[in-house]
């Protein structure tokens, strides 16, 4: 068994850190979360040095990668790059999509701009009265020709006003059983008919936006369908495991951040006479946080290696997305108790952590939804 | 063949003082020198007009093994790596460095140009580049801010100096120090991440060239000596806190009074 990482995997992770540093600085992050400008020219210049092209076709201009590589990539850049990692995880996982359903005039149409720094696209799948039951979606299409025809609203769909495509999910409205109706299409997000809003978000103001989109009478050609008509169920399920994996990615960044603010400040903080960090009670938190950033760790790059030796994951990516997404919301949480009125009064990032940490026990499937549709599996393996 | 040489250093966050205020490399992780780094561009961007080779040379101690940082300056630029190891290179001073990369370089055929940084990352003496040069009986020329071009075996320069601007032509073969900011360096691709394991790497012992001793000793090295904080809270206007600070600072022999 070895844990550890390849020095062309460790050299990534410096390259991305030197990268963003230089691009991205802490006080650039700051003010993009104050004025909510995504910082366009960061995530341009990120991509100049080539490290969207990491898991894209090398046809493409890209740098075949495992998993394991691609998602210590999304941990380095949500650790060093602020708002970028909300661009790079969803890029991960959209073009995972594209790549495994796409056409390649598909894949060359948004995969290349995608490589050369332009945006990765949005998933179009919650609705007002559909999040978890993705079977139940009411966007419906109808074949006019040589085109379908779509209505329908979605929301929850994070980046949607900031990107050129959408992934949306929509059902043929012939069809009665949700399973057998669901097809997944590329929308240009200019089309005529799409309208696309900002939603207020948990924490302010934030460069990554939350959005509503709605679909009225929009005409999209046949070809704009992403892999086989009616299939769309099934290719979302595929693309939550990868999903909920990069999204894990993330908030093990953010954990680990979150805990190395604490520890730094816990170190320097004099309380009655001696830095907090003697008191044990500052202790029992610091080992208990430092606990809870390894098991993610370790679970995290266990899944992303059983998904590269091609294992079944339907178990252990959902036990990951709970546990990650709920330790690390302890950690920023404890974080937040070691930093005192320092992380709940003004602009520290462990406020951001916390509001993206508490979110995403909810989005890419709930707790509950994890609980759910993964007990039964494991105790059928006890039948 | 453009050579740069590099030298392995301890990252400074890493180094720790031990209770007894020596220094403690004991947890220390490694690092290529960063103005190397900057040199190693440097030499890139002129071997891109030249279309020279570029050799990573560097004298240094085991952690010249280390695949990840070889991996590092080949990712970088260099098309092949140059090491010369011993244990006894870890602590020499720069008279030492210099001689042992001199006996390296003679070994060495068509270097038109040695490109060597500011200065060390960890020790910042700026002597070895200078000594190579003397010790190879080439030009050698140091605070290097700008590199024009090749032309005839004329490498075309600027040198800053405080306040006054040189263009420069040195016949080559050289050696020369550049400046710090004489460019940024490159944050290395994927591609060329993924290239570098394949690249050469020639290495040797430092026995092979002769018996090498250090011309300084070193006594000790030590890390400044730490004081508990004094906890004292400064209050009032900029111009009062300004100097209640000065008058702790004098008071502390940290600072000298006067007007």
């Amino acid at each position: 068994m070895d844990f550890s990482f390849t020095d062309e995997q460790l050299l990534m992770v410096d390259s991305i850190r030197e990268c963003l540093l230089r691009v991205i600085p802490e006080s650039k992050i700051a003010e993009s979360y104050e004025t909510g400008e995504f910082p366009l020219d960061a995530w341009k210049a990120f991509c100049d040095e080539g490290f969207t092209a990491l898991g894209m076709p090398e046809e493409l201009g890209g740098v075949e990668a495992e998993v394991t590589t691609q998602i210590l990539a999304a941990y380095a850049v949500a650790k060093y790059g602020g708002p970028l990692s909300g661009f790079y995880t969803l890029g991960l996982t959209a073009m995972r999509d594209l790549k495994e359903f796409g056409t390649s005039e598909q894949q060359k149409m948004i995969l290349e701009p995608y490589i050369n720094g332009g945006p990765p696209f949005a998933l179009g799948m919650s609705e007002p009265g559909t999040g978890s039951d993705v079977s139940s979606i009411s966007t419906s299409y109808v074949h006019e020709g040589d085109n379908v025809k779509i209505n329908g609203r979605k929301h929850y769909s994070s980046l949607a006003s900031q990107v050129n495509y959408i992934l949306l999910l929509a059902k043929d409205a012939t069809i009665a059983n949700p399973y057998k109706a669901v097809t997944m299409f590329l929308l240009p997000a200019n089309t005529p008919g799409v309208r696309i809003t900002n939603m207020p978000k948990m924490g302010g103001t934030n460069p990554c936006h939350i959005c509503e989109i709605f679909l009225d009478d929009v005409i999209l050609p046949k070809s704009a369908i992403l892999g086989v008509e009616h299939q769309g169920f099934k290719q979302s399920m595929a693309n939550f495991e990868t999903e909920r994996t990069c999204a894990m990615a993330a908030s093990l960044a953010y954990a680990e951040n979150a805990f190395e603010d604490a520890c730094t400040y816990a170190n320097q903080r004099v309380q009655f006479g001696k830095p907090i960090a003697e008191y044990q009670l500052i202790q029992e938190m610091v080992f208990e946080m430092k606990l809870k950033v390894e098991l993610i760790r370790n679970l995290l790059f266990r899944v992303a290696w059983e998904i590269d030796q091609g294992m079944d994951v339907r178990v252990s990516h959902a036990l990951l997305k709970y546990y990650g997404a709920r330790a690390a919301q302890e950690v920023v949480d404890d974080a937040i108790q070691v930093l005192g009125g320092v992380g709940c009064v003004g602009n520290h990032r462990v406020i951001r952590y916390y509001c993206d940490c508490r979110a995403s026990r909810i989005g890419a499937g709930s707790d509950q939804v994890m609980i759910f549709s993964t007990a039964p599996r494991i105790l059928e393996q006890y039948k | 063949m453009i050579v740069v040489c590099y030298k392995l250093v301890p990252d400074v966050p890493t180094v720790k003082a031990a209770p007894d205020d020596s220094i403690s490399l004991k947890d220390a992780e490694w690092t290529v020198g960063e103005y190397d780094l900057v040199a190693a561009e440097a030499a890139a961007q002129l071997a891109a007009k030249t279309g020279e080779k570029i050799i990573g040379l560097s004298a240094g101690s085991a952690q010249l093994e280390n695949t990840k940082l070889r991996k590092n300056m080949l990712s970088r630029g260099c098309d092949e790596l140059f090491l010369v190891q011993d244990e006894e290179l870890a602590t020499a001073d720069s008279n030492m460095t210099a001689r042992v990369l001199a006996a390296a370089l003679k070994t060495m055929q068509d270097v038109s140009l040695v490109v060597c940084g500011e200065g060390s990352g960890d020790m910042y003496f700026r002597q070895v580049g200078l000594q190579v040069g003397e010790m190879l009986n080439v030009p050698a020329i140091n605070g290097i801010s700008k590199i024009k071009n090749v032309e005839n075996g004329i490498l075309y320069a600027v040198r800053s100096t405080e306040g006054t601007v040189q263009d420069i032509e040195i016949p080559l073969p050289a050696v020369i120090t550049i400046t710090a900011d004489i460019c940024q360096s490159r944050i290395p691709r994927l591609q060329d991440i993924m290239k570098a394991g394949k690249k050469p790497v020639e290495t040797h012992m430092m026995e092979e060239y002769g018996e090498f001793s250090p011309s300084v000793i070193t006594v000790s090295t030590k890390a400044p000596e730490t004081t508990e904080r004094k906890n004292i809270p400064f209050t009032g206007t900029a111009d009062e806190i300004a100097n209640a600070i000065a008058e702790v600072l004098v008071k502390n022999g940290f600072a000298k009074g006067g007007a």
